[in-house]
């Protein structure tokens, strides 16, 4: 089994006591590894219905077998836990160089058990694992942390950390690798209250791959899709995430003021190509994640101020959804959320909320500490970010979300929560394309863009005739067939599993066929497109089981009522809501889910090879 | 220290970091993906999104080739290339006979860049052009 280095490393962080065992064959067999590996572990080894915060959540870091590898983009670990910000599975992805380095390092994945009682951080070089005292870096930024730890330890060590954000559990906290972030569902929160502050990694081992010479095929095949890819290889290789912005804009798909528009005619001053290439306002600089071909990091300076990655999704929640259209807030809430670990989707997402709360008189200057929150004042939306991240004064009230928030604040805020599952709807607005809708339902994580991004399908037009998608889907029909769409979530689920970037799929790059040539040729184990998607299948059914037994079902899989209600402002999807009933009838009958319970049902496992989860299930 | 002509040529102001040059490096010479076993190196250095790549100058004074006692270093008649040949006995003459730092001793043998025996597959699988020769 080449390609996996064989190796979990458990650490249970109370007792300080560590163990090497060698992967778990099964879920190998059934899962692949990263996420998939990750949620097995969650259902096997942890009680299904603890509380996110009890010690018992079991957090775990998992590479896929390409991680480590130069197939493109071959960088991603999957962070799992179960999620304090949504109570059901959390499955957080991140890039940078740490996951091919804990490859090097010869693991595949760690597994943390328990609480430490004092702040802790655990150093990993090779075979030697030690945990050390971390109070002298508590309470210092993710930045500062990172220096710190590699004054200490040499510059070539590589590390994920947290901020004060994740010390002090705010639920949208998130774990941070050199700009990197694993943001959604409050993974840096879990990491928070087992009082680790950081893993640090050294390594120097190889990743074996079975056959090299066809694995050198394959990856050049892998960059050609790639590079032969137009908006890919030009403006998102280019200008990074935010060439989207304008796309996303014209197709009616860029939520503004809390979703109370999807259109805006102001973007202008935020879009990259007058940004980047502006010395006076921008200095950008390049530093990707492993092995990656496309780029999209672009870490930008604002005069002295180490502003960070603006991403799409980052620009879009602090932007247009806050109604700011200015590029020095933009850039001064993502510095914020960089250096005090948090997540920018959920941070600009609970700010909207905020603001449309202000504005419809449910909250008022004196609940703000004084903060006029009007849609588009970007001073006041900076300052609540550094509130909300310090849980400073009114931040408390914000710090966990916009869900959370309206829960205490009560009923008449809860209309203006734009949450799935209680995590932040990101920059789509699911009124412009129909599977966008429903992937942000069915996220097993909570609303979530990336599982799968159909709107390239739906509402760009992009086919994809090796997944089967050979005809343009109408984005504005609930009714029509889902299949598609099951296909292609399993196929997004694939890069979590295998340990490749979304993005290698999300303009439809990387076929399906060539990414299991490159599974097969890296560990030498027999896979064809079917079985990929199969071993993605089992993953989500597992993670429906999970959700399942803490208690979500298909209620949990609609949208807010807003979207059924208020017809779209503007772009193509212009005048239109949402049926989520029959769009989540349509889905769910692709999957063969019940349609009451929201998960697979007894035979569907059975054919899956799940047959203990089913007898669980279905006592 | 002469540098020669036929070299990995490399522009610094496009390098992003990816390393992917690294990791086709040792993949196409060891048949695995190691950090240490790299004809050419990416280092971070102190400036942000600047980095540093060590790649062999393939010189046509080979103070490389002058320290090894077992005279194993030669140049490649074919690709131009200054190549470890067989015999190499991993006593690090070399490595501290290099000027610049581009040979790295792992398990006892020298690494070094070889050209690919003539068509590097590090300048195939850079994203940014910023390998060439």
């Amino acid at each position: 089994m080449k390609g996996y280095r064989d190796c979990e490393l458990r650490i249970n962080l109370k007792e300080k006591s560590i163990e090497k065992k060698t992967l778990n064959q099964e879920y190998v067999e059934k899962y692949m590894g990263g996420e998939g590996y990750g949620i097995a572990l969650l259902w096997d080894d942890m009680p299904h219905e603890i509380d996110p915060f009890d010690d018992q959540n079991l957090l775990s870091f998992n590479t896929g077998p390409l991680t480590g590898t130069p197939a493109p983009s071959a960088s991603r670990t999957s962070i799992v836990f179960i999620s304090p910000l949504t109570g059901t599975i959390g499955a957080s992805n991140m890039g940078s160089h740490w996951g091919a380095e804990l490859k090097f390092a010869g693991y595949d994945s760690i597994v943390l058990e328990d609480a430490a009682k004092e702040p802790v951080y655990i150093l990993i070089e090779e075979d030697q694992v030690s945990i050390h005292d971390a109070k002298a870096l508590w309470g210092l930024d993710t930045r500062e942390t990172t220096e710190e730890l590699k004054k200490i330890h040499g510059e070539n060590h590589k590390v994920v950390c947290i901020g004060p954000s994740g010390e002090k559990q705010n639920k949208l906290a998130a774990i941070f690798s050199d700009d990197c972030f694993a943001g959604r569902g409050g993974a840096g929160a879990v990491m928070g209250q087992k009082k680790l502050k950081a893993i640090v990694v050294r390594g120097n081992g190889s990743v074996e791959v079975a056959d090299p010479e066809g694995f050198m095929v394959m990856q050049k095949k892998a960059i050609q899709e790639l590079r032969t890819e137009e908006y890919t290889w030009g403006p998102v290789h280019g200008y990074g995430t935010p060439a989207w912005l304008d796309g996303s804009n014209e197709c009616g798909l860029l939520p503004v003021d809390n979703f109370q528009k999807n259109q805006t005619d102001q973007l202008d001053p935020i879009l990259p190509i007058n940004l980047w290439n502006d010395r006076e306002k921008f200095d950008v600089k390049r530093r990707t994640c492993y092995a990656c071909q496309l780029g999209c990091h672009k870490f930008v300076m604002m005069g002295d101020v180490e502003v960070g990655e603006l991403e799409y999704e980052t620009i879009a929640a602090f932007g247009p959804r806050c109604g700011v259209y200015n590029y020095k807030d933009i850039s001064m809430a993502n510095y914020y959320a960089s250096i005090y670990g948090i997540d920018t989707i959920s941070a600009g997402a609970t700010v909207s909320a905020a603001m449309e709360w202000y504005e419809k008189g449910i909250l008022t200057q004196d609940d703000l500490d004084g903060l006029d929150l009007k849609f588009g004042n970007g001073e006041a939306m900076v300052e609540l970010i550094r509130k909300m991240c310090l849980r400073e004064g009114c931040g408390e009230l914000f710090a966990d979300g916009s869900y959370w928030a309206g829960e205490r604040i009560g009923e008449k805020a809860k209309p203006y929560v734009m949450t799935v599952k209680k995590m932040e709807i990101s920059a789509c607005d699911p009124r412009g394309a129909a599977s966008m809708a429903i992937a942000f339902g069915t996220s097993e994580r909570g609303a979530c863009h990336m599982r799968p991004y159909a709107a390239t399908i739906d509402s760009f037009g992009y086919l994809f005739p090796d997944l089967g998608i050979e005809e343009a889907k109408d984005p504005f029909s609930e009714t029509e067939s889902k299949e598609w769409l099951k296909a292609l979530k399993e196929y997004f689920v694939v890069t979590n599993l295998i340990g490749l970037c979304d993005f290698n799929v999300i303009n439809m790059e990387i076929q399906p066929s060539t990414m299991a040539e490159l599974y097969v040729k890296t560990t030498g184990i027999p896979c064809d497109k079917v079985e990929l998607l199969r071993k993605a299948e089992r993953t989500i059914a597992l993670e429906r089981a999970l959700n399942y037994e803490r208690g979500f079902r298909r209620k949990d899989d609609h949208l807010p009522k807003r979207f059924m209600r208020e017809p779209a402002f503007g772009g193509p999807a212009k005048g239109r809501t949402i049926d989520m009933d029959v769009a989540l009838d349509r889905f769910y009958e692709a999957c063969h889910f019940d349609k009451e319970t929201a998960i697979p049902t007894k035979e569907k496992y059975e054919e899956l090879g799940m047959e203990k989860v089913a007898e669980a299930l279905y006592r | 220290m002469k540098p020669g002509r036929i070299k990995i040529q490399v522009n610094a102001n496009v390098c992003q970091g990816c390393r992917v040059c690294e990791s086709v490096c040792s993949l196409s010479h060891i048949g695995a993906v190691n950090p240490n076993q790299t004809g050419i190196k990416i280092t971070e250095t102190k400036i942000l999104g600047r980095f540093k790549q060590t790649v062999c100058q393939q010189c046509i004074d080979m103070p490389c080739a002058s320290a090894c006692p077992e005279k194993v270093i030669t140049r490649d008649r074919y690709s131009g290339a200054v190549v470890i040949g067989d015999g190499c006995i991993g006593c690090g003459a070399c490595q501290e006979a290099c000027p610049i730092d581009a040979i790295q001793m792992w398990n006892n043998t020298a690494v070094k860049c070889d050209l690919c025996g003539g068509a590097p597959k590090c300048v195939e699988a850079c994203p940014r052009q910023a390998l060439s020769w």
